[in-house]
């Protein structure tokens, strides 16, 4: 057997025998067997971070003997990114989680009171990271071995060779694990659950901002969010988390938190959300199992009453139900943008409005709710305002009233990929977006580097579609994006109201 | 005061859903659009095959097995036997792709 596979299979049965040994010490009241317990889930973390160490070193030494670091690396590619595309795809993306989920558990087993309602909390959260790590061994295998090593790997998805992508799948899933912690004490009732989803809030917060900054940049559509399902799957626990921080009823929020965050990973995996949008490779079902645990919680918390005093949690509850229905919609149709427009800008004005006119009740958050009322402004003015065109210059067009004109292409080469840079002067700016070409097997080999000139209130955005084989002539989208800098302003002020408290 | 945003909660959820049977329409497949007249906006999915580029235009055809179709679209489309969306107006002939939706960037739920 492979060493790292050998490695994921200790860990899952430490990680087990631990969720055995809580179950007995909560059984018999025994504290030195939550000790044992507590040990274990030491040992499975220790035993996966040095699968997820092996891992790193079998994609920094270029071993294409592993099908996983064969489909995912390039020796042209840089080591920064030969580590980034350790989570680039499924396989080690859960791999990252799983350790992230014994790494939460053993912070949380480590500080604050033992007694017996943490034993059970403990049970329930170990229970959970021992049935992941069992799918991770079951569907997604990271060292599973090719018969031959090729000489080199078909390389990274090459729009995630970007450095947002170094940081946003590893915030993303640290979030998802630090939600674990909370649903778990909700379950059993113990201490204050609060810190660790204010934690996990904050880090995906910066996830999802990450995300929507590299979109903006990467995809060459001029947008920041195109409400695709995947990413309105980690916009649903953002929403969850937002609403258990305002709400009375907090473990209805903390269930319904974590069944989206189960969720994310089951519409992704299991090819159930229309085929553009996700992968359908076996094994996503397994993952019902926990949203149905979760959501038979949230309905039983459900029965017992909603009352809270802040309508905030209202208009989360509205966004999340009116998100999630559109989401669902796409099980069977194509579902228009304008749908999710429609219906969650109103939701969000109404929030901006409440947090304006009660000031007096959110003062002690005035930095971030500063901060949401910048973005509500930057995402309105770019989700309503925003012009695009598509302009053919061969050599010269005019748009709008702007002339733009070619003056060169040109073509370079390194180890990874070409690039076309195509020079165009125009009254607005001189740009010189790119298109690169990677030398890999992939799809989505072409890839878009825009060029943007910004003033405060406006980008001018261009990027190239395509370039002629002879460098006479190119297509480009041009965009005219209103305030987008509000919305990277408003994000960076949320981030820092979230975590400063003010 | 709670009994009036339970109200207004539910009214809106109802709204939304009015507004979300409005937005939705089916992908159509080749097969389905082949007998079609002239269409504006349409969502075509199947698998390309036989891409060329021309200039700065790449025609294909998208095929569900049964029926293909041709299709143009302007820029280059670097996808290869994939399952794809193309967006685009149907004229009864061809499709003139305005959109084209691959498998997600992500590739994961990251």
């Amino acid at each position: 057997m492979e060493t790292g596979l050998l490695l994921i299979f200790l860990a899952f049965f430490f990680n087990l025998a631990a969720t055995l040994s809580f179950f007995l010490a909560f059984r018999q009241k025994n504290p030195k067997i939550a000790e044992v317990a507590e040990i274990l889930i030491y040992s499975a973390l220790a035993l996966t971070t040095a699968a997820v160490i092996l891992l790193v070193y079998y994609f920094l030494t270029d071993n294409f003997s592993l099908y996983y670091v064969y489909v995912n690396s390039q020796r042209a590619m840089s080591n920064i990114y030969k580590l980034s595309a350790i989570w680039a795809g499924k396989e080690g993306s859960l791999l990252l989680w799983n350790f992230f989920n014994l790494l939460v558990l053993s912070i949380f087993l480590s500080y604050g009171e033992k007694n017996l309602a943490k034993v059970k909390a403990s049970l329930l959260a170990s229970g959970i990271s021992s049935y992941l790590l069992f799918l991770l061994i079951l569907t997604s295998n990271p060292f599973e071995s090719l018969p031959t090593s090729p000489l080199d790997g078909v390389g990274m998805n090459p729009l995630l060779r970007t450095p947002e992508m170094i940081f946003h799948p590893p915030l993303v899933f640290l979030a998802y694990s630090l939600s674990i912690i909370p649903f778990a004490m909700h379950f059993v009732k113990f201490g204050d659950p609060y810190k660790y989803m204010r934690a996990a809030f904050i880090f995906l917060t910066l996830g999802i901002f990450l995300g929507g900054f590299w979109a903006y940049r990467t995809l060459g559509w001029g947008g920041f969010w195109g409400w695709d399902p995947v990413e309105n799957a980690s916009l649903l626990p953002w929403l969850a988390m937002a609403a258990y921080i305002h709400s009375k009823n907090r473990s209805f929020f903390a269930y319904i938190n974590f069944l989206f965050v189960i969720l994310a990973t089951f519409i992704t995996r299991s090819g159930i959300i229309s085929s553009v949008h996700s992968f359908s490779d076996g094994g996503g079902e397994l993952y019902i199992v926990l949203i149905i645990f979760a959501g038979i919680l949230a309905f039983k918390e459900l029965k017992g009453g909603f009352k809270d005093p802040c309508q905030a949690s209202y208009i989360f509850s509205a966004m999340i139900i009116v998100v999630a229905m559109g989401t669902f919609a796409n099980l069977f149709f194509d579902v228009n943008r304008l749908y999710f427009l429609t219906t969650f800008i109103p939701l969000f004005a109404l929030l901006i409005f409440i947090v304006v006119f009660k000031i007096r009740m959110v003062k002690r958050r005035l930095l971030l709710h500063f901060g949401l009322i910048l973005l509500f402004i930057g995402a309105l003015s770019v989700w309503g305002f925003e012009e695009g065109y598509t302009i053919e210059l061969s050599p010269s067009a005019e748009v709008e009233g702007i002339q733009f004109v070619l003056k060169n292409i040109s073509l370079s080469e390194d180890a990874e990929k070409y690039t076309f840079t195509v020079q165009i002067e125009s009254k607005v700016g001189n740009f010189s977006p790119k298109m690169y070409v990677y030398k890999t097997e992939r799809q989505n080999k072409v890839v878009s580097a825009v060029d943007i000139r910004s003033d405060f209130l406006k980008d001018y955005y261009v990027a190239v579609k395509s370039v002629d084989v002879n460098l006479k002539s190119a297509v480009i989208n041009f965009y005219v994006v209103p305030l987008v800098s509000l919305v990277w302003l408003g994000a960076a002020v949320t981030f820092i109201g979230i975590i400063v408290k003010k | 005061m709670a009994k009036l945003a339970l109200l207004g909660f539910i009214v809106f959820i109802s709204l939304a859903a009015v507004v979300l049977f409005h937005s939705i329409s089916p992908y159509l497949t080749p097969s389905q659009i082949v007998g079609m007249g002239e269409a504006k906006n349409v969502k075509v999915i199947g698998k390309t095959k036989e891409v060329s580029i021309n200039g700065n235009s790449t025609i294909f055809k998208i095929t569900d097995g049964k029926t293909e179709i041709l299709a143009v679209y302007n820029g280059i489309l670097d996808v290869i036997s994939e399952e794809i969306v193309a967006v685009g107006d149907w004229n009864g002939n061809f499709l003139i792709a305005k959109e084209i939706l691959q498998k997600c960037h992500t590739e994961y739920g990251g």
